[in-house]
């Protein structure tokens, strides 16, 4: 009955934790939704952009919570310094989130094109540069965030894991659109 | 091997398969592009729908784990208690969300000047707890069933299971947006 009463307990515990978490992470990703409807018109101009955005947004979640994981793990088990932020094993990891931030975008972009392509008759190659370019500017930005993020919240005695998810798939949607909007007007 | 090169190894072959599924559901996103750009508050809400389905995954994934970490002697399935209340409170979660997740663009779109019918309250309302509530039972089934079989062959169920309901979250929402608009 003792253990019945503590499982109960946690996880009404639980829920609220899950909710409020869900409820911020809705509410912030409304603002991708606005951000997206301002770029609505050059839809015409960029028609596999419908294409791309699902696995555009995917990725930077993706990304992301694997470098705030691997480095929440470091921190947990003391394998990386709790206060030095510029060591190797961090150097490290932003250099592969960004190869893998390219390589990733270059494949969704040459995805989305070959689709468009196929599915739907006409070869958009512009995809291609939107997707480089929008990832490259956002991890720059995102990248440091993450890191920071990660750093703070552990510091300050919450775990990482539980946290950085709804965090990083946030960021993703607001950083990622704002990015793919601006490398669209870089590019028409 | 340095680890720049093991990061790299390790984490592109999941990230280029979740690129490809992902792509499928924009393929199909794209197929109902003139009733999405119609529909304002369902464009609105697409970046937080293609988040809240994977978050939900996540959640479940990370919680069924833990608990088989915690209390590695017991077999969990359905008829576990614990399992009844996580899929109870889970349940009221994606609910909740789904409802609010309709309201908020619902909201937005009409500050933008979108006229908003009954129907389109309605429509909106529907399609968003259609596609939050299946793929929510989908992804709990997944992580129930999948996750008890990695953690008895000795593999993490959060590195196996993540990226499979993420992806899976992208796709299957995007894909069942796309059906319901075509069929409602």
């Amino acid at each position: 009955m003792i253990f019945l009463g503590k499982t109960k307990k946690r996880i009404n515990k639980d829920i609220i934790e899950i909710l409020t978490s869900h409820i911020v992470a809705i509410t912030l990703g409304m603002i991708g939704g606005i951000i997206l409807l301002s770029a609505q018109k050059k839809f015409d101009i960029i028609p596999s952009l419908l294409i791309l955005l699902p696995g555009y947004l995917e990725t930077h979640g993706n990304l992301l919570g694997t470098l705030a994981g691997r480095i929440s793990t470091g921190l947990q088990t003391k394998h990386i310094s709790t206060t030095n932020e510029h060591t190797t094993y961090i150097k490290e990891n932003i250099y592969a989130t960004f190869t893998l931030g390219i390589i990733t975008s270059l494949v969704l972009g040459l995805l989305a094109a070959g689709a468009h392509w196929l599915f739907f008759n006409h070869l958009d190659i512009n995809i291609i540069f939107i997707s480089v370019i929008a990832l490259a500017i956002s991890l720059i930005i995102e990248i440091p965030l993450t890191i920071m993020a990660t750093y703070w919240f552990y510091h300050h005695h919450y775990n990482p894991d539980d946290i950085m998810g709804p965090y990083v798939t946030t960021l993703g949607d607001i950083i990622g659109i704002l990015s793919l909007v601006i490398s669209i007007g870089i590019l028409t | 091997m340095n680890y720049y090169h093991k990061i790299i190894k390790e984490t592109l072959p999941m990230l280029l398969a979740a690129a490809l599924l992902a792509t499928l559901g924009g393929i199909n996103l794209k197929s109902v592009e003139t009733h999405l750009t119609y529909f304002l508050p369902l464009f609105l809400m697409l970046p937080a729908l293609n988040a809240t389905a994977g978050e939900i995954g996540i959640v479940l994934v990370s919680k069924i784990t833990t608990h088989l970490y915690e209390y590695h002697n017991k077999k969990i399935n359905w008829k576990t208690l614990y399992i009844h209340h996580l899929f109870k409170n889970m349940l009221i979660v994606s609910i909740i969300s789904s409802f609010y997740l309709s309201m908020l663009s619902l909201f937005l779109a009409g500050i933008r000047g979108y006229e908003l019918t009954s129907f389109i309250v309605i429509q909106t309302l529907l399609i968003t707890f259609i596609v939050i509530i299946t793929l929510f039972i989908l992804t709990f089934f997944i992580a129930l069933t999948f996750g008890f079989y990695a953690y008895k062959h000795n593999t993490d169920p959060d590195d196996l299971l993540i990226p499979i309901v993420t992806s899976l979250a992208d796709l299957g929402s995007m894909s069942m947006l796309a059906l319901l608009l075509h069929i409602i």
